[in-house]
Formats: structure tokens, C-alpha cells, sequence
């Protein structure tokens, strides 16, 4: 001490260090410099968002085979999209420094919801003036005009299909060969009667016969579109107060009661499916690839959704999610170029996309990858199959997809009742019909 | 101990007696004050109190943020939606209950687990089971909530199994019931503080005079009657300082927002708690209602601030 | 205070039935017997999730899949590890990220609040109270502003979406380390710091080389609060971070899991979730064993301020 007293008197005494350091060390830190937020990006270098799981499948390959071999066109970053970014996006907009151009993913049931908050710009100046060479051949490009019809509002193209989904069965082949079956049944009336031999096989390792996910678009949704040719009225609303949803319903319901099915929330629905807790529910192709990762190809099949009724062609439920450009973006012209030549028909940069979301979960929407990834394809047999009822089924339009938000949202509560056995089918819909008109109503303002 | 802490009784009494006295101050040491203090408060006036007055204004307006230059004063029209509002009422009954458990939980459990460690004699076999129970504050809170939302998964988790294997599939079933949210995510926020009580409380033990226990056995008193009449009326200070620094949980958004994500509240939107009913209307939602959201976080902050009164006081009476 | 306070009842065991090396543990032990098996208990309740995680990320799918899981692994694998490394990118930079925050912030705090403390403890000068309980009553004033005010704060400062933004608000949160450190220069002894004066040494050299030195208990009890804090921080920088390249580790994690389709199926998968955890806490759980005797006294020590 005494000599650091000293040191105070000379000015210019070396400073000695202090006798205990701080427990602060961590004073000497490395302020590393902190990358701030970048500038309104050159014009011909764009960022763009894609959720981690298409970015790992295939789009952030073909992304960079883009920048390679188009680099006339532009250069796009790819960057993986975290919860929250929408309104993220929207708050960029409004303050005028958009740090992304477009966006790889929009799953159907957003897409409507996108349009009406203001992310989604439309893109027919784009697609016309753009360089990539299908840009301005959308009508022709899809493997079903109905596809191009599906991307279409009021007049306008807001999306870039990034995939189909034609919803299958899922199921565990060993469950099915303990009651007897070889083969997946093709009518309800079958499948009622499998899970009633099936039951007593199962019962005592907890299995349920059939697995139903909360959310209708998958297995509800699926059996609806077998039991009606077109399941959304003019506005784009579920027809949840006809007499084949009351059908579909009521067979769930003596199915649940009976122990023959369960219904579970999404995610605790993939959870036991993977524990092996249901034989078979319906779905997207994720189910069968989900299932053989736990259980194994050979345990784990994809079928064709069993029928209503055998007189009419077999139908399935099909949607479509798709690419979009935001408003206000730095060059959207580069955005639209880069969707279409990650998106497109031919070339090695779609190839890198379209080969990695077909393993994956998803189908292509042109007939050139159809023939060329699937239709030989051992692996995904069951989807090449179920793309066959694509064109008896209806796909999912653009206001259905804004009506089928609001109804996912205010139907449970009076499907729950109705399940519940606190009311009938057809009063639980006519209270949910209530909620859905008002909530419509105020969309539309 | 607790005298020390900022309390906001006395320090309103403290800043009343400065601002009378800061006529007659002599300017003393003013540049040398200037440059020790100036930084420090230069950053807490730019960061922490302007942010909180320019919340009160906001908080009287209807400000969207989205909405380009909407920011019209519009009174108590938030107040007046507020009481109409159906989510908000439930929430805040969540909340109020969330707090409850919250409170019990911490005031009780880690009040045993540090009477049970200061029992032990040997230091470093005691500082082991400090170190154990301090661990789950270290963790980020994210983690933290991610590693509960396995542990309590109902097909894989552990505790499903548990409660399978003890009382039956049925009783398992509540792990997917809406009812379970709250105190599901009251229990993990619990352990996730309560290891800084079990300190605080160990500090408060350990400087109890064990004199006095000695007495008190020689008088015939039993543990029980020692653990009321000598342990708990002695730590009454420390229970005062946890309740202070856990004021904020009224308020809770984050265990939520972090367990079920920010797009989804849990089973029948059961997890959304007032904090996060108030985060998603001024960052997820619509227009993104600043205004709206503000008068919301007032609220909840003056009833939290009502509560903490009711109960300080409570616990002020009650000291020996 | 151990001998005396026999709370709990004692199992009186005769020496002869425990043999020399069983009496020796008892007499050791005694007094806590029925005691150490509640704590036990107790703290189950603290560890049992965390053990939990571990021995799920060392689970084969088998194991993982089973019917009825146990609780721990028999044949442990490290192939969730490789599986989670593989599929989860960006690990190192969130990593990095929350380095540079959580240390930056807890050092610019630390030093800030104790030049202020000194200067609230021991300078006179005009204001000198009225600022220091503004400050300390601000703490109970309602954040009705909340993240809001902030935002549109540090939108104006340009500071959104940078790292330097978040290490200046963490470290603004001063009313509290400010009391501590007041305190702490507070109950100093004056007559060190007058020696200095009077041997001719300026304010700051009295207290750089008298006075810090000799407070350096209960900086370290600011700059450990802070750093857990920073660390484990979530709602703010999720709100001021935009970016992914500029997420800290929680944010990252979280969004891994939390962010992505349902159709995710195949890396939502439990063993390798567990495996994200036990890496994304491993350095910081390090961390805290390696300093713990320091760390648990410190806090404790700190508290009494």
C-alpha cells in the first residue's frame, strides 16, 4: 500500500498494477467489432428467407448453384428464417430498410394471411420481364392447369409453387398383417372392419387402430375430400355443415368412442406415431418417411386414401406451398428470377430443389421432375401413386386458404363438444357456422 | 441484511429529503463527480428511463406501430377495451395464478432445502448441494425451458412415465390437459429461480446465533416450535428482499413464449399468461398495438406493485 | 450450529452393530441422516431433469424408442452428438455471439457501476443524492413502455440488430450494481483513501489504487449477476435481433426447435434434441463447476450487501 501511495505523488510514475485485480476480468474482453445492421443491399445482391428444413434440403444447394450459374442475374444469400419474422419483416417495411427480397416458403394456410398483411407483392410485371425462361409460361408449366388456377387472386399471381402435397395413408404393415390384412383396405367400410379385428391384437401394447391429428387439413381434411368432390363452397370455406361432413363426423365419433381411434394435437400426434401408438392415420408423405426412420422400410407403408364410396374416381387433399417476393423488396425482380430458377421445370439449380424435397415431404408440381424423380423411384412408389388422383381432386385456392385459417381457429371448440358427446354434430357446426361468418366478415373489411 | 436493498418506501422517502436538500448543496467536487458518475447515469437515463417515461405516454395513446405516423392520445380508451376484453381477463387470471404457485413454490420449497443444507456439518459436503441447487440458475433460460418441455413430453418424457408407473394412463393424461399449463410453467420457472433463494436464505441462516437455538432446546422446544418461533420470524427480512426482487412475475412473458413458441400459446392458448398476451399484441400481432399493449403492461405493473405493498406489509407486521 | 441443531429426529445406533468404520461415518454424519435423505429428495427435484437430458442424449433409437423408457442408458452412444453436430449449423456463431455480449456487457457494467458507486459514496457534490435515488426509485416505477419504448429507442440509435446495441442496453441496467457498489464503498474505512489524498494523490488515483482494490468483493458480485443474467437473456434480444447471424445461443437454440415445420419429423427427434442441449449448456455448466467454490462464496458473501 505504502507504495502505491508513493506512486500517487509523481506525476509521471509508471502506473503500477493494482495489487488484486478486479474479478471483473473480463474488462480486457474482446469488444470484437459487432457486425451492425447492413445497408439497403446492392441492387444485384439480395438476401432472401427460407425456414432451416427447406434449406437444408436442397434449397441452399440450389441457391448456391444459382449464384453460380446465373450470375448474370444476381447474387442471392440464403438465410434461414426464425420464428417471429413476419411481423419482423412488416415492421422492415414500414421503417424502409427491408433486409430481405423474397421468401422460399409459405405453407398454404398462411398464404392468404401473407397477402392480406401486406408481405406479399404480386408478381405478373416480374414474371413477365424476367430472364428465366418459364417465367412468363406459368399457365403451361404445372403438370395441372389447376395448379396455375391455385396461385391465382383476384386476377393477380402472388406465388411460385415450392411444392405439392397430395395427402396418403401411413401405416405400420405389421399391425395390419395381426389382423389379417396384406394389403391396405380401399374402402371405409373395410378399414372399419380391419380396426375391429385389429383392436383385441393390439389392445394390450396400447395401440389404437387409428391416429387423428388435430389439424383438419390432415387426416379429417383427407377423409373429407373422399366422401365430397368439392369440400369448400364458393367462399373458400370447409363445407362443414353438409351432410358428408356430418357422415365423416359421426363415423369418427363411433370410432373414437369405440376405441378404435385417438386424436391428438399435431405435434404429440408425430410424437406417438413415432412411439408406434396408432397403426395407420392420413397425411402427408412425412408420416411414412418419419415412421422408417424409427420402425424401418419394411414396417412402415404409404397408401392411397381408402374411398367412400367405389363409383367415383378415388380423390385425395392436395395443397400447394409456394415462394413469394415481399414488398418493397431491393430488387424483386432478382427475387422472382431466383424463385423461378430454384422453382423451375428444368436445369441443374431446380434439380438440386426438387430431388431434395422429394425425399423429404412433398411432391413436384411439373411433369418433368415427375418423370424423372419419381415415376422410377422404388424408394416413393406410394407417392407416384397417390399423385395419380391429382386430377379427379380439388387443390387448395387461395381464399380457401384464408377461410380454412379461420376455421382451423373456431371449429375445435364445437368439434371438441361434439366429440365430447356434449352435443349433436349438426348444432356444434351451426354454432361454429356463427364464429366462422363474423370472423370472415371482419377479414374482409 | 435486507436493510440495504433498495426498497421503494424508503427510497421514496430518501429521494424527498435529497430533492429539498439539493438547494443547499454546496457545489463541491463537481467535475470529479461529473466524470465518476456521468457514464453510468448518462446510460441508465438513455436506456432505462427514458424508456420508461416514453412508456407511459405510449401507454394513453393508440399507437400502431405499423400503421404509418398512428399515434393519436386517446385518454383511457385502452382501459375502457381492456375491461371488454375476454383474452385479457383470462390471461390476467392466469397470471395471478401462475404467481401464486410461483410464490408458494419458492417461498416454501426453497425455504426447506436451505433449513435442510444448513444442517449440514461438514462445509464441503453443504457446499456440494449449494452447488446442486444453483445450478438450474445458470442455465440460459431457453435451455432451460426446452430441456422441462422434454422432460414432461407425454410420449417420450420421463415424468410421463412416472406418472404412468405411480397412479395409471389416466392420471398421465394430464400432462396434454390445458389445466396443467400454468403450473407446469409455474413449476419450471420455480426451479429455475430458486436457487438464488436457497442462498439468500442460507446467508440468513447461517448468521443466525445458534445460541439461540441451544437456548430454546433447553427450554424444551422441539424442532418445530424452534423452526416458528426462531428460524422463520429471523428470516422474515430475507423473505421480504425475495419477494421484492421476484416482483416482476406478474408480468411474466418469457417461459411461454420460449415452451410453446411464439406462434402457438399452448393446449386451448392455455399458456398465454398476461406478459405474453401483451408481447404478442405489440410484436406479433395485426397492426402491432403499442398503445394497447402498453396500458396492459401498466396495469399489471401497478397491481404487482399493489400486491407487493399488501404483502410487505404483511410481512413487516409480522417481524419480531 | 451443525451439533447443535439436531432438527430432525436421530437414529441412535449402537456401535458395535456398525463396526469401527460404519461408527466412525456415523458419528461423522450423524445429525443428518433422516435430514440428508429429504435433501436428497429435495434436490431430485433440482437435478432430476438435467440428469434426465444427459441420459437421453447418450440413448441409442432403441432405447429412446422403447415402450417404457429407463431412466438412465446401459450402452450409451455418442450418436445423437454426431447426428445433432451435423444438423445443427450456426452453433459456433450463436456461441460466439453470446461471448461477446455477455462479456462486454458484464465488464462495461461492472466498471461503470463502480466509478459510480464511488463517486455516490464518496464525492460530495451538488445533486449527488437526488440523482442517486432517482435512480434507485425508477427500479419500482411500472415498465409500462416495456420492449416497445426500447425498440423504438435503439431503431433510433441505429443499435437494432447489433451486438454493440445489445452489450450497451444490458449494461444500462445500473440502478442496482450502483447501490451494491455504493454500499460497498459505504462501508469502506475513510482513512485509507484520506492518507492518499493527503500524500497528494488525485480523486482517481486514490481510487484506482485504494479504494477499487479494496472492493473488489462486491464487483465481482455485480459482474456474476450480470453475466448470468446477459447469458441467460431471451425476450430482449429476440425483439433486437432480426438477424440469425447475430443471435446469441439461446435465441439460435431455441429457434432450432421451436422455428421449423412440423414436417421436421426426422431432427426433432428426442435423443438428438438432448444431445443440442447438453452442448449448448456444457460451456457455461463448465464454466460454473470449474468456479464454483468462488462462485456459490462470492454470491453469498455478495448478498449481505
Amino acid at each position: 500500500m505504502a507504495t502505491l501511495l508513493a506512486a500517487c505523488g509523481e506525476a509521471a510514475a509508471p502506473a503500477p498494477a493494482p495489487t488484486k485485480a478486479p474479478v471483473a476480468a473480463p474488462t480486457s474482453a474482446p469488444a470484437a467489432p459487432a457486425p451492425t445492421t447492413a445497408p439497403a443491399p446492392a441492387t444485384n445482391k439480395i438476401f432472401t428467407l427460407v425456414d432451416k428444413t427447406w434449406s437444408d434440403l436442397g434449397m441452399l444447394d440450389a441457391t448456391v448453384r444459382f449464384n453460380q450459374e446465373r450470375s448474370d442475374l444476381g447474387n442471392v444469400t440464403l438465410e434461414e428464417t426464425a420464428q417471429g419474422w413476419d411481423t419482423k419483416v412488416l415492421a422492415q417495411i414500414k421503417e424502409k430498410n427491408l433486409r430481405w427480397s423474397g421468401h422460399g416458403y409459405a405453407a398454404f394456410f398462411d398464404s392468404y394471411k401473407y397477402i392480406k398483411s401486406g408481405l406479399v407483392a404480386p408478381l405478373d410485371d416480374y414474371l413477365k420481364a424476367s430472364k428465366v425462361a418459364w417465367g412468363g409460361k406459368q399457365k403451361e408449366s404445372y403438370f395441372t392447369s389447376r395448379i396455375y388456377d391455385a396461385l391465382q387472386f383476384q386476377g393477380k399471381q402472388y406465388f411460385i409453387p415450392m411444392k405439392a402435397n397430395a395427402h396418403l395413408v401411413g401405416y405400420r404393415e405389421d399391425y395390419i398383417q395381426a389382423a389379417g390384412y396384406d394389403k391396405f383396405p380401399t374402402t371405409w367400410d373395410e378399414v372399419d372392419k380391419m380396426m375391429r379385428k385389429m383392436k383385441p391384437a393390439l389392445e394390450k401394447e396400447e395401440v389404437t387402430p387409428l391416429g387423428i391429428s388435430r389439424d383438419i387439413f390432415r387426416t379429417i381434411g383427407t377423409m373429407f375430400t373422399t366422401f365430397i368432390e368439392k369440400p369448400f363452397d364458393d367462399t373458400g370455406v370447409l363445407k362443414f355443415e353438409s351432410q358428408e361432413w356430418f357422415t365423416l363426423l359421426e363415423l369418427l365419433k363411433k370410432w373414437k368412442d369405440d376405441g378404435l381411434a385417438r386424436l391428438d394435437t399435431n405435434a404429440d400426434h408425430y410424437d406417438v406415431w413415432q412411439k408406434g401408438k396408432f397403426a395407420f392415420t392420413l397425411g402427408s408423405h412425412s408420416l411414412v418417411r418419419v415412421g422408417r426412420n424409427v420402425w424401418g422400410t419394411a414396417k412402415v407403408k404409404g397408401a392411397n386414401p381408402p374411398q367412400a364410396s367405389t363409383s367415383v374416381p378415388a380423390r385425395t387433399w392436395i395443397h400447394i406451398d409456394s415462394g413469394f417476393v415481399f414488398p418493397g423488396a431491393a430488387n424483386p425482380q432478382l427475387a422472382t428470377d431466383w424463385l423461378l430458377s430454384v422453382l423451375g421445370p428444368e436445369g441443374t439449380i431446380a434439380e438440386r430443389w426438387w430431388r431434395g424435397v422429394t425425399t423429404f415431404s412433398g411432391q413436384p408440381v411439373h411433369q418433368s421432375w415427375l418423370d424423372k424423380v419419381l415415376k422410377d423411384n422404388k424408394d416413393l412408389a406410394e407417392v407416384y401413386e397417390v399423385l395419380k388422383l391429382v386430377p379427379n381432386s380439388q387443390i387448395i385456392t387461395l381464399p380457401v386458404a384464408g377461410a380454412y385459417a379461420i376455421t382451423e381457429a373456431k371449429i375445435w371448440p364445437h368439434l371438441d363438444r361434439f366429440f365430447k358427446g356434449e352435443t349433436g354434430i349438426k348444432a356444434a357446426m351451426a354454432d361454429a357456422r356463427k364464429e366462422v361468418t363474423e370472423e370472415m366478415a371482419k377479414q374482409l373489411k | 441484511m435486507a436493510e440495504s436493498r433498495p426498497r421503494a418506501a424508503g427510497s421514496a422517502v430518501a429521494w424527498w429529503r435529497a430533492f429539498r436538500q439539493v438547494r443547499h448543496e454546496a457545489r463541491g467536487e463537481s467535475l470529479a463527480g461529473l466524470l465518476f458518475v456521468g457514464p453510468a447515469v448518462l446510460l441508465f437515463l438513455t436506456f432505462n428511463a427514458y424508456p420508461i417515461v416514453r412508456g407511459l405516454v405510449i401507454a394513453f395513446s393508440d399507437y400502431r406501430y405499423l400503421v404509418p405516423d398512428h399515434a393519436p392520445f386517446n385518454a383511457v380508451d385502452n382501459w375502457y377495451e381492456m375491461v371488454r376484453d375476454r383474452v385479457f381477463w383470462q390471461s390476467f387470471g392466469r397470471s395471478l395464478q401462475y404467481t401464486a404457485i410461483y410464490f408458494v413454490l419458492n417461498f416454501v420449497l426453497a425455504f426447506f432445502v436451505a433449513v435442510l443444507i444448513s444442517q449440514i456439518g461438514q462445509a464441503r459436503e453443504a457446499g456440494v448441494y449449494r452447488v446442486m441447487a444453483y445450478l438450474p440458475v445458470i442455465l440460459p433460460a431457453a435451455i432451460a425451458l426446452l430441456v422441462w418441455r422434454q422432460f414432461l413430453n407425454p410420449e417420450f418424457g420421463y415424468i410421463a412415465v412416472l406418472l404412468k408407473g405411480l397412479f395409471g394412463s389416466e392420471v398421465a393424461k394430464v400432462l396434454r390437459d390445458a389445466r396443467a399449463v400454468v403450473p407446469t410453467l409455474a413449476v419450471i420457472a420455480a426451479w429455475k429461480a430458486m436457487g438464488s433463494n436457497v442462498l439468500l436464505l442460507l446467508v440468513g441462516l447461517y448468521s443466525i446465533n445458534s445460541e439461540l437455538y441451544e437456548a430454546a432446546a433447553i427450554d424444551g422446544a422441539g424442532w418445530w416450535r424452534r423452526l416458528m418461533h426462531i428460524t422463520i420470524p429471523l428470516l422474515l427480512p430475507t423473505f421480504t428482499v425475495i419477494f421484492v426482487l421476484a416482483a416482476g412475475v406478474l408480468g411474466e412473458a418469457e417461459a411461454s413464449l420460449i415452451y410453446y413458441g411464439l406462434t402457438d400459446a399452448g393446449p386451448e392458448g392455455a399458456g398465454r399468461l398476461v406478459g405474453r398476451y401483451a408481447y404478442e399484441v405489440a410484436f406479433l400481432q395485426g397492426d402491432l398495438r403499442w398503445g394497447y399493449a402498453a396500458a396492459i403492461n401498466l396495469t399489471v405493473g401497478l397491481t404487482s406493485m399493489a400486491i407487493s405493498g399488501l404483502v410487505f406489509r404483511a410481512l413487516r407486521s409480522g417481524r419480531m | 450450529m451443525a451439533n447443535s441443531a439436531t432438527v430432525v429426529p436421530v437414529l441412535t445406533l449402537r456401535r458395535r452393530t456398525l463396526g469401527e468404520v460404519g461408527y466412525a461415518w456415523y458419528e461423522r454424519y450423524r445429525g443428518g441422516v433422516a435430514a440428508r435423505l429429504l435433501l436428497w429428495l429435495l434436490l431430485l427435484y433440482f437435478l432430476a431433469p438435467i440428469i434426465w437430458t444427459i441420459a437421453s442424449s447418450l440413448k441409442t433409437r432403441a432405447e429412446l424408442f422403447q415402450a417404457t423408457p429407463s431412466f438412465i442408458t446401459l450402452n450409451p452412444t455418442l450418436a445423437n452428438y454426431q447426428y445433432a453436430l451435423k444438423r445443427l449449423t450456426g452453433f459456433e456463431i450463436f456461441f460466439r455471439n453470446s461471448l461477446i455480449v455477455t462479456l462486454g456487457a458484464t465488464a462495461l457494467q461492472t466498471v461503470l457501476a463502480t466509478l459510480a458507486g464511488y463517486g455516490f459514496a464518496r464525492l460530495r457534490f451538488r445533486g449527488r443524492d437526488l440523482i442517486f435515488y432517482t435512480m434507485v426509485m425508477l427500479i419500482f416505477v411500472p415498465r409500462a413502455g416495456g420492449l416497445m419504448a426500447q425498440y423504438e429507442l435503439m431503431s433510433f440509435l441505429h443499435l437494432r440488430n447489433s451486438l454493440t446495441g445489445l452489450i450497451l442496453a444490458f449494461s444500462a441496467g445500473l440502478a442496482v450494481p450502483v447501490f451494491i457498489m455504493r454500499q460497498a464503498f459505504l462501508n469502506l474505512p475513510p482513512d485509507f483513501e484520506d492518507a492518499a489524498l493527503i500524500d497528494g494523490c488525485n480523486r482517481f488515483q486514490a481510487f484506482w489504487y485504494v479504494m477499487a482494490p479494496m472492493a473488489t468483493g462486491a464487483m465481482m458480485v455485480v459482474a456474476l449477476f450480470e453475466f448470468i443474467r446477459v447469458w441467460g437473456e431471451y425476450l430482449f434480444t429476440l425483439t433486437m435481433i432480426d438477424q440469425r447471424e447475430l443471435f446469441t445461443l439461446g435465441i439460435g437454440m431455441a429457434m432450432q426447435f421451436l422455428g421449423v415445420s412440423m414436417e421436421f419429423g426426422e431432427f426433432t427427434s428426442y435423443g438428438a434434441q438432448a444431445a443440442a442441449f447438453v452442448m449448448a449448456s456444457a460451456p457455461v455448466a463448465a464454466f460454473f463447476l470449474a468456479t464454483q467454490r468462488w462462485f456459490v462464496r462470492g454470491l453469498m458473501e455478495g448478498l449481505k450487501f
